[in-house]
């Protein structure tokens, strides 16, 4: 019998029906693997293991359970609401918050059977590429504890691979599902913008924000798909067209075209990670009916224009913490807070305060950068300035499929760099050079995990396909595993 | 030096809706603190907006009797400050593409132009103590519209003339109460005097709550700005409050620079957009307007402009008197007892003239007695009187108490054509010219009749037969 | 080069930037900004045809889609900043620091 890492959720299903497993079984093993990696890799914010062994208790008397996700053990990354739990966002300014409802996607998994195990790490409010800037402490790659799992889902990422959860939810802004998936070695779905309702999901750059699922296989990513995608009224940019069957999957991409943007091929991108996505791009095509090269001529763009637009929508976004209403609040009555309140507004010391003490460094530097590409006289500039250059780089998609069905490329220009390696954050910023394009276009993307790897670290293989085509994706990215 | 007055006006005005803008608390009235609240309008971590169907179909419908051009597409934007009763740190409301712009209304023959016309969520209520400052979240997140109009006031009178019209409509489309008292219509001008054809510096009132202070803070105002400018001082473009204990202006104390509101379109809120057909949809839902309803009143019922102006003022006023008229044809008698007796009972009992307990047809039936002169009006009053604390019916307590002469004027006839008929030769005196012996005949008839009928009817009856 | 004033930038987001954390994050915004001006080219293009985006829904009153998750008294006892049924913050002059009174 295969190990419990090695099944798809519905290999564990059928294990469980079938007799050969329970689903105490399957948390006890997700529990221990917890214990044993934690201290290391610290994936998880907060834990909620009581109360999910009672339910995989519940979930094993319950013979009948036909529910697709019953007795199966999921993470949530800490920036998504599950209620009477913590929501951190990885932030000392939500540190103390419970949050007293569901996000609609929680709500959709705990009525397919889930449990939900914990909050995963994050970078803080999700800005980020590392998993360094949580107010929790950084994440470790379980594959390499000297390395970075990927950010900003990081923690996502990292209990999936070592077996913490059987899968996850993570959010993509920029690339913060995908690159973590293939920083780990495990696959990543960004949906389609509006595609999964964003309702109960701390905005980083609402434009831009999505959910997505991370798991072992591609067949567990589509199952996760499958039920939290859809429309939702408490979502205004929310798709309101029906959502198809992702499953089951049958692997067979013959009438595909796959599309490779030369622009990936950049200096940028490491040598040994351009053979490997060679390979790969090579031996998909054999399957489907053809590889052509395209161009999307403003890839290079893509990452300063997605930052503009990201940290201007973020520092609007971020204006509600004030600890006015919950959160952290700066301490009024302390000498220092006197002292500087007693040639001011009290009421603004308390704002600037609070919001100086709760927010990190990363936080605070995208607050300021965002606030002043929104201000008078630079609106034009700078944030007027990235919408138009997203609008390019849609036109450069549109042009894209009409000669393709799919792009093909690599997730990231690097593996797993170590822990400190990026200071300069500009740097930081540039490894989203290969994500952040699906996000301005709204596009669907997956990331696989290559069949070779590079000095014995994961690679990535990103899909990305038309709007709501994550069928597509999908089929691709299967074909891709099965080889 | 010529001085002119010009006055722009920013109205905010709360829409009669039944749940918020943004999210689907309900609205409610004197509620206690922060109840009618959600993790939406309180700005928690995670939620998104939603827009009100019902909000943006009053605006609409506002936005027409206004006779503004309603935009196909608009859209909303995000306006950042940071102040206790704002949850989000931004504030939800329409910029660059308002619902509807380029409006008027004709006040007193002139037209005030309506530069625009959005919608846009309420703030929360603060509470200032000593010590700290304590916020109800109840009324953030209710709709508002925000009107703008053009500089075309051009004095105290009119500016509150303007606002009364407005308020008017706002009540008759059931779009607002426009209660300033409550809230629900809060004005904010802005005034400056132009000099031999100059434009001046403009300044703005904040802390209007009511049209007397609205009056009262822009005469303050004109004659302020005056005396500064004989004096050749400089008017500081400034934000001022009216304090009207005072019976002044007085500057905020803000800081000298501006906040930057840095506006940003809504992420979360697509474009809005309106077809033609609902806009021609609403249009037919709008019922005759004021302005347009006195006209009627005055053409239709022969009223005078002051008599319908008073009638038209609320809407339901108006209704009943329609309804009256259409049992006592009696247009100027209705509209005097519309106006007097039963406006002075509304007022006297507070409730509101669809808590009358008096339908029209009682209360017609009441007033036919007075037309054909059958009872005085003092009479009148007093049945009135009783009809309201008794619920009886005007028929009734005239016949039991025995006030009217409750006979056929027929009778009279007959009576009359008897005695003249007696007294020939009285007759022949009245016409020779002795006009005093028409007492005599006048009291024969009252013998007669056993006082059933009002002198003056009597008088009016022989004076008819005498030719 | 862009002058960025960060004082002013901290003081309109609200963040008391102690002096070290100045020192840490003021010589990375030129950097930033400079960067940012590498797609200005790509301003004076005409932008592309791109189709309509939905229209935005609208929700019906009848519909109460965020009922079951209204604040009941009993959570909103549970947060730090909520005493007898009011949110607290230190007290502010009306009208001081702000751009409208609503009060």
């Amino acid at each position: 019998m295969k190990e419990i890492t090695e099944l798809s959720i519905s290999e564990l299903q059928e294990a469980v029906k079938k007799g050969e497993l329970t689903y105490s079984d399957i948390f006890e093993f997700t529990a221990k693997r917890i214990i044993e990696e934690e201290k290391e890799v610290r994936g998880y914010i907060s834990l909620f293991l009581e109360e999910a062994r009672e339910q995989a208790k519940k979930a094993d008397k319950e013979r009948n359970n036909t529910l697709p996700l019953a007795g199966i053990p999921l993470a949530i990354k800490d920036n998504i609401a599950v209620k009477d739990k913590p929501l951190t966002c990885g932030s000392k300014i939500l540190s103390n918050f419970i949050s007293p409802y569901d996000a609609t996607v929680v709500k959709r998994l705990k009525s397919a059977g889930c449990l939900v195990l914990g909050k995963t790490n994050l970078d803080e409010f999700a800005m980020g590429s590392s998993n360094e800037t949580s107010y929790f402490g950084p994440v470790r790659n379980p594959i390499d504890k000297e390395r970075v799992p990927g950010g900003s889902s990081g923690g996502s990422a990292a209990v999936v691979k070592y077996g913490g959860a059987i899968a996850a939810l993570g959010s993509d802004t920029g690339g913060s599902i995908r690159q973590p998936a293939a920083f780990c070695g495990v696959c990543g779905l960004k949906p389609t913008y509006g595609r999964v309702s964003r309702f109960g999901l701390v905005a980083f750059a609402s434009s831009l924000d999505t959910i997505g699922p991370i798991a072992r296989t591609v067949e567990d990513c589509a199952l996760i798909l499958q039920i939290i995608a859809g429309y939702d009224e408490r979502d205004a940019t929310s798709v309101p067209l029906p959502t198809e069957r992702y499953l089951p999957l049958t692997g067979k991409i013959r009438d595909l075209t796959i599309g490779v943007a030369k622009e990936f091929f950049t200096s940028a991108l490491s040598p040994k990670i351009k053979t490997v996505i060679e390979e790969a791009i090579t031996e998909l095509g054999k399957v489907s009916k053809g590889v052509k090269v395209i161009s999307l001529p403003h890839l290079p763009y893509s990452a300063a224009c997605y930052h503009l637009i990201a940290m201007a929508e973020a520092s609007s976004n971020l204006a509600r913490y004030d600890g006015v209403r919950y959160g952290y609040r700066t301490q009024v009555h302390t000498e220092e807070f006197k002292k500087i309140a007693q040639y001011e507004d009290p009421l603004q010391v308390f704002y600037e305060k609070t919001r100086g003490e709760g927010f990190g460094r990363e936080t605070k530097r995208r607050i300021i950068i965002g606030t002043f590409g929104l201000s008078k006289g630079y609106y034009e500039e700078y944030y007027g300035l990235g919408v138009k250059v997203r609008g390019l780089i849609k036109g450069d998609f549109l042009s894209a499929f009409q000669e393709v069905d799919v792009i093909l490329g690599p997730t990231t220009p690097t593996v797993a760099f170590k822990l400190g390696e990026k200071k300069d954050p500009l740097a930081m910023y540039l490894s989203d050079i290969f994500t952040s394009i699906a996000n301005l276009a709204g596009l669907p993307a997956i990331s696989v995990p290559c069949k070779r790897k590079v000095d014995n670290l994961p690679v990535g293989l990103q899909i990305i396909g038309k709007p709501c085509a994550e069928k597509e994706i999908l089929e691709v990215a299967f074909a891709y595993e099965r080889l | 030096m010529k001085y002119e007055t010009v006055i722009g006006l920013e109205v905010h005005i709360q829409l009669n809706t039944k749940t918020k803008l943004f999210c689907s608390c309900p609205v409610g009235f004197g509620e206690r603190p922060n109840t009618q609240v959600c993790p939406v309008c309180l700005g928690f971590p995670g939620v998104l907006p939603v827009l009100n169907d019902n909000a943006v179909r009053l605006a609409i419908k506002a936005a027409l009797a206004l006779n503004c051009s309603i935009n196909p597409v608009s859209t909303f934007a995000r306006k950042h400050y940071f102040y206790p009763d704002l949850p989000k740190g931004y504030q939800i409301t329409q910029y660059d593409q308002p619902l509807a712009i380029q409006g008027f209304l004709v006040i007193k023959g002139s037209k005030i132009r309506i530069r625009r016309l959005h919608l846009e969520e309420d703030a929360g209520k603060l509470i200032h103590t000593p010590t700290s400052t304590l916020i109800d979240f109840n009324r953030c997140g209710i709709p508002l519209i925000e009107v703008v109009t053009e500089p075309d006031l051009t004095s105290p009178e009119e500016t509150v003339a303007f606002l009364q019209e407005l308020r008017n409509i706002l009540r008759y489309l059931d779009v607002s109460s426009g209660d300033m008292e409550k809230g629900h219509l809060r004005c904010e001008p802005n005034i400056s005097l132009r000099v031999n054809g100059t434009e001046g510096i403009r300044r703005e009132i904040k802390n209007l709550n009511s049209l007397k202070n609205v009056f009262e803070a822009l005469t303050y105002e004109i004659t302020t700005q005056r005396a500064l400018l004989e004096a050749k001082e400089e008017i500081v473009a400034k934000t001022l409050l009216w304090d009207e204990v005072e019976k002044k202006t007085r500057p905020m104390r803000t800081k000298e620079e501006a906040e930057d509101y840095r506006y940003l379109p809504e992420p979360d809120l697509p474009p809005l957009v309106i077809k033609s057909e609902e806009i021609e949809e609403i249009k037919k839902t709008i019922p005759e307007l004021p302005a347009e309803r006195k006209q009627r009143f005055v053409s239709d019922y022969h009223l005078s402009e002051r008599e319908a102006e008073i009638l038209i003022k609320d809407k339901e006023i108006a209704n009943y008197y329609e309804q009256l008229v259409k049992f006592i044809p009696d247009y100027k008698l209705a509209a005097s007892w519309v106006i007097n007796e039963v406006a002075h009972f509304l007022n006297e009992e507070k409730i509101s003239i669809t808590q009358f307990k008096i339908s029209p047809p009682r209360l017609s039936e009441l007033l036919s007695f007075l037309h054909e002169g059958k009872i005085t009006q003092r009479q009148a009053k007093d049945v009135f009187f009783k009809m309201v604390k008794e619920g009886k019916e005007a028929g009734g307590i005239i016949a039991e108490e025995g006030l009217a002469i409750i006979s056929d004027i027929s009778e009279l006839e007959a009576i009359v054509r008897e005695v003249l008929k007696e007294f020939p030769s009285v007759v022949e005196s009245y016409k020779k010219g002795k006009k005093t012996v028409l007492m005599f005949l006048l009291g024969q008839v009252m013998k007669r009749s056993k006082g059933r009928f009002l002198p003056e009817r009597i008088r009016d009856k022989i004076l008819e037969h005498l030719g | 080069m862009v002058n960025i004033d960060i004082d002013k930038l901290a003081r309109l987001a609200r963040l008391y930037l102690e002096k070290e954390a100045k020192e840490k994050i003021a010589p990375s915004l030129p950097k930033i900004i400079e960067y940012f001006q590498t797609i200005k080219h790509l301003g004076q293009k005409p932008g592309p045809c791109l189709p309509q985006k939905f229209p935005c829904p609208r929700r019906k009153e009848e519909a109460e889609i965020h009922k079951e998750i209204r604040c009941e008294e009993k959570f909103l006892k549970t947060l730090p900043n909520y005493q007898d049924g009011y949110f607290q913050v230190p007290h502010c002059e009306a009208g001081r620091f702000t751009p409208q009174i609503r009060e």
